[in-house]
């Protein structure tokens, strides 16, 4: 990137300027800059603005607690998702094997409660085996994309067949069904009048703002995204980071299914089927640039949120549910080509 | 003056590695790796079964291989350019559903209604990315929805069976003196498309794409131009394999082809093209679409897992890319 | 702070240098960039390096600051030989550099901009402490002098903020070895407006109490007013040690041009002059690195354009090219406006261009001699659309005879000929187009041997009797002058200066070399 001359001796505006005006001129400058930063994922949360402006006169049951309660549910798993995949896309690389690897994890999980197929009975103990075995197959992309130097695009591709294949031998002819209340009651059973599912949620979204504020991983994605010339310049192991936020990604794709198998009480090779576009979608649109360096996980999850919402409403205003996968892969190139477009250059070339 | 280094490797360095570089690759790079394969699992599979090498098998074979067979080169063409496509799978399940519903009313107009349709999403989709300057695999992986949701809600999620009509795309699966005519078809697209690729300069432009995009723009190459172009082919293609799929099945789901996608890049990559593009040819794609076709095969004949096959196939890329994956070309990897 | 270092080198001599190179020397594959170089940087001291393109200024900074190796020679760090490996492991023993190209990162704050890499201090348990950080971040940039808060982000700062940024991440970096850092900056005032720079000369000489400061620039009088002592460079040698208070600029200028060359080297003699039609005509051509732009070529003439790295000039080749956005002016070609918005346009039009970066812009390193030689323009090898053998081999086989491309065939791969061989495929990539008007040269000899050099100026000569219009950005002063009919410089974006140029009534480089710095 070359510097520009300072050919006219103007700059770019100075930050923090503050001339000393009325207390409300500042605060207003202050809540501009606030919108304009990237701590808040505004353009998504106008999206829900105008998706709930719109609602309130084609369908006002949208707005009705127990729909937002609906909605937060089904938003539930796609947002754990997002969690994990938030760190691998903020690298700028991205994981497409969520589908895959939630098979593997959900019929791993289904075995491995008390079930009707065999003898186990590991309760609650399936929830960090889940998050292993996710984190395992993230190991396998990871440990492709930093030592083999194989694009992830295409090694994740690759996970998703293994994790699928290793779902479909677990499945054998039939479902496994979990009959273990307990375990189900993580996802179903109600705290303060929200489901566990959503807890669990919210716990993971917590985790993850703290692990992209609080810690070396969570900072140098965002260097490593921004560019990782720099990175690698001060010194900074950046293939040992890539490869973590692949196993990282995969434990959260881990935890989801298990929540997800929690809920549907049956092992499912089918358990990811859509999510894959759906998690993807949310990112994009809550503002996580897909090139890396700039979003994150509070981005990722509004934006999920968002997508469910359209979602929901799409049904609730009697929109053919077949079309919500076509909606979201509208979503996912629109926004994609919105926030995109600004960097785009002459001869630069993006494959 | 100075810079922050992309690389601290001197071109001293590389071009020495390039000089003794593997055989393998230089092997694997003019194509004959896939060959290759296909002898061996053709004798692996033969000892196993002699009945294999008989000619029903084979032929069943053949027939089976011809829709993967276009779409991994439909694939191929994209990825020749350095690109992906996760929609053409998707675009043939879409094409295959409208081709069912309207081959009754329009009798073969319909044929080429869809062709040319699926070759306009082609365009769409190539324009779309060069235009906006968003990855491949993005602009594919949304359309891959657009194109699934659109086939549900035409289809209604139903499979829909072709009763009138038929006629005119059923000969495709029928026997020329006991051979496929769909993989004589193949076959065809395959000649007519390498003869294009070598005789015109689109076919080196492709490839200078590959190799070094932004050296073929400084060479006046209309880079764009020509992505939209490939772009369009493979759309074009993806809608040939739908004619295929519902000759062969007499009707169309919304995601018939949809299992498609994997085995399309798998064969392109087990076929000897570069990940990275400008290494691959339409040859060796359909080489590598016979070794998947085969491996299939194979598989269920010493009867292992049908579950397997999907890790097989994982692993397979991945380590296929692995060991071609060209250090020299030295770009960073996300 | 402490005193002077004294360390004790092998031979038990006290030295007080803070940083010594003996006798180094560095070579490219074609080209010696440094040839038997030794200086030294002392304690507290602002250290000017200046020299013209091509001098080795920026090898020796980039062996200064670890990035290359020195081939030959000695590296003394505080008395001691060293090897750096590295820009991080030059960062730990206290030497960082501020470089040309910035690289502050927009996605994470001041601080973290400021302490990256250095963040270890501020993290327990894992997790960041960021009262801490930002509290040791913030000591940096009240050091520098920079007015910011450590926590702001790094959005919308001005290119004079990002640079004291940039400073104060320098000075952080410097001192995380216990020993008072070395702090290198590149080019740090071309961004930088005139109070600007004074804000920055006001920085260095707050750090120099603490540190000891290269200062490197084109911009001779900043040279003179910041630094305590000067190197100048020439051709890969020091050629002389000053300090500003004894010398003029007319003096340094003379230290950098030395002696003049023979011109047979040039093939001076082939030259003739231009013809009285204008080829290309530019008139207020502006983009985001250049202003105003006005001049012509006319057919048969070649116009060499000199100007440092920033001037900008790189730049104007690539707009008339296609390459570059631009924001206002004309280019005329032949009479007829041509506004190329990307190069396949310029190349219809009988534009062609031979990029700098030759491996990475101008070569298709995988693909043959001949594919490379026939990419832009493929119709001279074509029977209607489609391409024809014969006539590839015919036209393939004749430029190389042509130019004397050393390949064992035209099916070779670029990858495996000289450099020397490639620029020529290049170049013949342009003029494989009997309707060739203008070719557009960005420093086409840099990294050649000096036949190959010889050869290319031959070329030039030839086509340009011939009629073809020559842009030539040239690699040294030297070839700028000898090679062309007249001269434009360039500085901070703007055309300075105008010469005329014939064989016998050449202009000198010192007052080239004025109008560039």
């Amino acid at each position: 990137m070359k510097t520009e001359v300072a050919l006219r001796g103007n700059s770019p505006g100075q930050s923090g300027a503050n001339d000393g005006g009325p207390p409300v001129v500042s605060r207003l400058l202050r809540l501009r800059e606030l919108l304009g930063s990237d701590k808040v994922p505004v353009p998504a949360l106008a999206v829900l603005g105008l998706i709930v402006s719109v609602m309130v006169f084609v369908n006002p049951s949208f707005v009705t607690l127990g729909n937002i309660k609906a909605v937060a549910e089904q938003s539930a798993v796609p947002a754990v998702l997002a969690v994990g995949l938030t760190f691998v896309i903020l690298m700028g690389g991205i994981d497409l094997s969520l589908e895959g690897t939630m098979a593997a994890a959900s019929l791993a999980t289904a075995l491995l409660v008390a079930n009707d197929r065999n003898g186990m009975n590991l309760g609650l103990w399936v929830v960090p085996i889940g998050c292993l075995i996710g984190a395992g197959i993230g190991l396998v992309a990871g440990a492709s994309v930093a030592i083999l130097r194989v694009p992830s695009f295409i090694v994740t591709i690759g996970t998703w067949q293994i994790g699928l294949g290793i779902g479909q031998l677990l499945f054998g002819s039939k479902p496994p069904r979990v009959q273990d209340d307990h375990f189900r009651g993580l996802a179903n059973g109600t705290v303060l009048g929200l489901h566990g599912l959503i807890w669990v949620a919210v716990i993971v979204t917590v985790l993850g703002m703290v692990l992209q504020n609080y810690t070396r991983f969570g900072r140098y994605a965002y260097v490593i995204g921004a560019s990782e010339e720099t990175a690698l310049l001060s010194g900074l192991p950046v293939r040992h980071y890539r490869a973590i936020s692949f196993v990282v990604a995969g434990a959260a794709t881990g935890l989801a299914a298990v929540l997800a198998t929690a809920r549907a009480g049956v092992g499912d090779v089918g358990i990811g089927t859509g999510l894959l576009l759906t998690t993807i979608a949310g990112v994009v649109i809550g503002g996580t640039f897909l090139t890396g360096g700039r979003g994150g996980v509070l981005h990722s999850v509004v934006g999920v949120v968002v997508i469910v919402s359209i979602s929901n409403a799409m049904v609730l205003g009697g929109v053919s549910s077949y079309i919500q996968q076509a909606v979201q892969g509208v979503v996912v190139v629109t926004a994609a080509c919105v926030t995109l477009w600004r960097s785009r250059e002459r001869l630069r070339v993006i494959k | 003056m100075t810079s922050a280094p992309a690389s601290t490797s001197s071109d001293t360095a590389t071009t020495e590695r390039a000089v003794h570089g593997s055989r393998l690759r230089r092997w694997h790079e003019k194509g004959l790796a896939p060959v290759a394969v296909i002898v061996v699992l053709v004798a692996v599979i033969g000892a196993y079964d002699n009945s294999f090498f008989g000619a029903q098998s084979i032929m069943s074979l053949f027939e089976q291989t011809a829709p993967l067979a276009l779409l991994a080169i439909a694939q191929g063409f994209v990825i020749l350019t350095g690109r992906i496509t996760l929609a053409n799978a998707a675009l043939a399940s879409l094409a295959g559903v409208v081709l069912a519903r309207t081959l009754g009313t329009w009798g073969p107009t319909s044929v080429v209604v869809v062709l040319v349709g699926a070759t306009l999403c082609g365009v769409l989709i190539g324009w779309l990315h060069v235009t906006t300057q968003v990855p491949s695999f993005i602009v594919t992986l949304g359309f891959l929805g657009l194109f699934a949701g659109i086939s549900l809600a035409v289809s209604k999620a139903d499979s829909f069976l072709v009763t009138q009509g038929y006629g005119s795309i059923e000969w495709i699966f029928l026997r020329l003196y006991g051979f496929p005519i769909s993989f004589l078809l193949v076959l065809l697209v395959t000649g007519l498309l390498m003869v294009v690729l070598k005789v015109l300069p689109w076919g080196r432009e492709i490839k200078a794409i590959g190799l070094n995009e932004r050296a073929a723009a400084f060479s006046g190459v209309r880079t764009n131009r020509v992505v939209v172009t490939v772009f369009a082919l493979s759309g074009l293609l993806s809608g040939l394999a739908a004619v295929f799929q519902v000759s062969q099945l007499q009707s169309a789901g919304a995601t018939t082809s949809d299992s498609l996608l994997l085995p399309s890049i798998a064969a392109v990559i087990v076929g000897g093209s570069a990940i990275s593009g400008g290494v691959g040819g339409v040859g060796r794609t359909l080489c590598g679409a016979l070794v998947i076709a085969l491996l299939r095969v194979g598989l269920d004949l010493v009867g292992v897992d049908s579950a397997f096959q999907p890790i097989l196939y994982g692993v397979i890329v991945i380590l296929a890319i692995a060991a071609t994956v060209d250090r020299r070309r030295g770009a960073t990897v996300a | 702070m402490s005193a002077p270092m004294l360390g004790l080198s092998e031979s038990d001599q006290v030295i007080t240098s803070v940083i010594e190179l003996r006798k180094v020397g560095k070579s490219f594959p074609g080209v010696r960039a440094l040839h038997n170089v030794s200086i030294e940087v002392r304690p507290h001291e602002v250290l000017g390096l200046i020299g013209e393109n091509g001098a080795g200024k920026s090898t020796l900074l980039k062996i200064l600051a670890g990035i290359q190796r020195p081939d030959s020679g000695t590296f003394f760090l505080r008395g001691k030989r060293a090897f750096l490996q590295g820009v991080a492991d030059a960062n730990r023993r206290g030497v960082s550099m501020v470089f040309q190209e910035q690289s502050l990162l927009e996605s994470v704050s001041v601080a973290e901009n400021v302490l990256l890499g250095n963040e270890g201090p501020s993290i327990r348990f894992g997790l960041y402490r960021w009262s801490d950080l930002n509290r040791r971040a913030q000591k940096y940039l009240d050091d520098v002098g920079s007015g910011l808060k450590a926590s702001s982000s790094t959005h919308r700062l001005s290119f004079a903020k990002r640079q004291m940024v940039e400073v104060a991440k320098a000075l952080a970096s410097g001192e995380r070895s216990s020993d008072e850092p070395v702090i290198l900056l590149d080019e740090p005032t071309s961004v930088l407006a005139h109070e600007e720079i004074q804000t920055l000369f006001s920085i260095v000489r707050e750090l120099r109490k603490r540190a000891s400061v290269i200062f490197v620039s084109h911009r001779m009088e900043e040279v003179l007013e910041i630094c305590d002592r000067v190197y100048v460079m020439r051709d890969g040698a020091v050629v002389g040690e000053c300090l500003p208070a004894e010398v003029t600029l007319d003096d340094l200028f003379t230290m950098m041009v030395g002696k003049d060359l023979s011109a047979g080297y040039y093939h001076e003699l082939k030259q003739e002059p231009a013809q009285p039609q204008s080829r290309l005509e530019v008139r207020g051509l502006s983009s985001k690195t250049f202003r105003d732009v006005t001049f012509s070529i006319a057919r048969g003439e070649v116009v060499s354009l000199m100007g440092v790295q920033e001037s900008g000039r790189e730049d104007l080749g690539r707009a008339i090219f296609g390459a570059l956005p631009t924001t206002s002016g004309s280019i005329l070609l032949d009479g007829k406006a041509i506004a190329p918005r990307i190069p396949a346009q310029a190349v219809r039009n009988g534009i062609g261009y031979v990029p700098s970066e030759r491996k990475v812009d101008g070569a298709v390193l995988s693909m043959s001699v001949a594919e490379n030689l026939t990419l832009a323009h493929p119709e001279q090898i074509s029977r209607g659309a489609l391409l024809d053998p014969r006539r590839e081999k015919a036209a393939v086989q004749e430029w190389i005879k042509t130019l004397n491309v050393k390949t064992p065939s035209r099916h070779t791969p670029m990858r495996s000929l000289s450099g020397g061989n490639q620029q020529k495929v290049l170049l013949a990539k342009w003029l494989i187009d009997p309707d060739l008007r203008l070719l557009i040269l960005d420093t086409p000899t840099r990294g050649l041997d000096v036949g190959a050099k010889a050869d290319v100026y031959a070329l030039v000569r030839d086509m340009a009797a011939r009629g073809l219009a020559v842009l030539l950005i040239a690699d040294t002063l030297e070839e700028g002058i000898a090679m062309s009919h007249r001269v434009l410089t360039m500085k901070d974006g703007r055309l300075t200066g105008e010469f005329e140029s014939s064989p016998g009534a050449r202009p000198s480089r010192k007052d080239v070399l004025e109008r560039m710095v």
